[in-house]
């Protein structure tokens, strides 16, 4: 029997009975970064050992507030219990927050090779555009592209053009670009722009495209397209981490 | 008499859920003790330094405080003590600092951690390194605070030093 009462200072005191444990399955409607959530999950695992899910939901206030080393060695037990259902998001949480390329690379492919091919979602995220990032954050420029376009294709034909991320194209983009394939890369870029004339990234990285191919007319062409975009829309923004490749006020101030 | 009743416990569950669903605006637990709680220490905090709300410091991907703009500004800064830095590293891997802004953009309450590239603890090793980045960190002088709906919040925020072959490879939050 698992009884215990907590409280915080000026909250309500909550009762954690086995009782409750079972009645509120496994999600307790309290925010996760509380002690009280904290407590039961600790005590679900103490009544349920080999739960997954309550394993990766108590790492993640772990992972959000900075305490990495307790947040993965309970995402490192979810996955040891659920690779399918884990491997992605730990992979998310190493490629974004951690910048751990080669640690989320090891985990999209091992779930790439477990899921016999399905491609399940990374967090949300299409598995071959998270594959093809961590090769593009480790240079690896061929299998970068070859994940990207896959990722594009595979989309694009199971639901659409429009229901691919922008950042596919991003990704791809400025893989080309430093493959120095640059028309091949504007030409990327000018799809992202025909989707979302609105995507700042996509003038700024157009322009840097076109200053290397020593075209400076396009190139200021582009960079002051992308201080009007920037002004009115500014640029896409994540509150949790910095995003790959993301743009800021200072860079198109700069000289191309 | 049916429908205003689950129309209104329809409203409670939307409400509740939203309150705590969405992590990324402020939440007012309106209490100090929560994951990452950094409790004040008079050994090693400013005891001058003051909070506006001690109940609810908010996370920083709840309020966004920012530095210059941001993680250009930040990177800017450390790049000027990246030699001395790395001249401290015993140990490749993760060194963190979490401190506390308040609402007016001051810092204090820093402490550290430090983990190795395959994220296990290893607090102890790196010492000289860790008081130097907090010593770093607390001369970056103040920050824009975080802010939600045009009002200015305390938050915890933290910064992340990647150690690689002794190298300074990276500074993110």
């Amino acid at each position: 029997m698992i009884t215990c009462k907590v409280q915080a200072q000026n909250t309500q005191t909550l009762e954690i009975t086995d009782k409750l444990l079972d009645s509120l399955s496994i999600y307790p409607q309290l925010s996760q970064l509380t002690i009280q959530s904290d407590l039961y999950y600790q005590l679900f695992l103490e009544k349920y050992p080999n739960t997954h899910e309550a394993y990766m939901s108590r790492s993640v206030p772990y992972n959000k507030t900075g305490e990495h080393a307790i947040g993965f060695a309970m995402l490192n037990r979810a996955v040891e219990l659920a690779p399918i259902e884990n491997l992605g998001y730990r992979a998310f949480v190493k490629l974004y927050m951690m910048h751990d390329y080669e640690g989320a690379l090891q985990d999209g492919l091992r779930l790439d090779s477990i899921t016999s091919y399905a491609k399940p979602g990374v967090w949300g995220e299409d598995m071959d555009m998270v594959i093809g990032l961590c090769y593009l954050q480790l240079n690896d420029l061929k299998n970068a592209r070859l994940r990207l376009s896959n990722s594009i294709n595979e989309v694009t034909k199971k639901n659409g053009k429009e229901w691919n991320s922008p950042r596919v194209f991003l990704y791809l983009g400025i893989t080309l670009m430093k493959e120095k394939a640059y028309p091949e890369a504007i030409q990327v870029l000018d799809e992202l722009i025909q989707m979302n004339p609105n995507y700042s990234e996509a003038y700024y990285y157009k322009a840097q495209c076109y200053s290397a191919l020593k075209d400076l007319k396009n190139a200021e062409v582009s960079i002051e397209k992308c201080k009007s975009v920037y002004g009115k829309y500014g640029a896409e923004r994540n509150p949790y981490f910095e995003l790959p490749y993301q743009i800021y006020p200072s860079f198109l101030s700069k000289g191309l | 008499m049916y429908t205003l009743r689950y129309s209104f416990l329809l409203l409670i569950l939307i409400v509740r859920s939203k309150t705590f669903s969405q992590n990324t605006v402020p939440q007012h637990l309106n209490v100090k003790e929560k994951i990452g709680w950094i409790p004040f220490d008079k050994s090693l905090d400013n005891s001058n330094f003051k909070v506006c709300d001690e109940l609810n410091i908010e996370e920083y991907y709840q309020v966004n405080p920012i530095y210059g703009e941001g993680m250009p500004s930040i990177r800017k800064y450390f790049s000027a003590h990246k030699q001395l830095l790395q001249s401290l590293c015993e140990k490749d891997g993760y060194l963190i600092v979490r401190f506390v802004i308040n609402c007016q953009g001051q810092t204090d309450r820093y402490r550290t951690k430090f983990m190795s590239l395959n994220y296990s603890d290893e607090n102890t090793v790196n010492a000289e390194l860790q008081k130097k980045i907090i010593q770093l960190t607390r001369n970056m002088g103040n920050w824009n605070p975080g802010k939600f709906d045009g009002k200015t919040y305390d938050c915890y925020q933290h910064l992340k030093f990647i150690f690689k072959n002794s190298q300074l490879v990276d500074v993110l939050f």
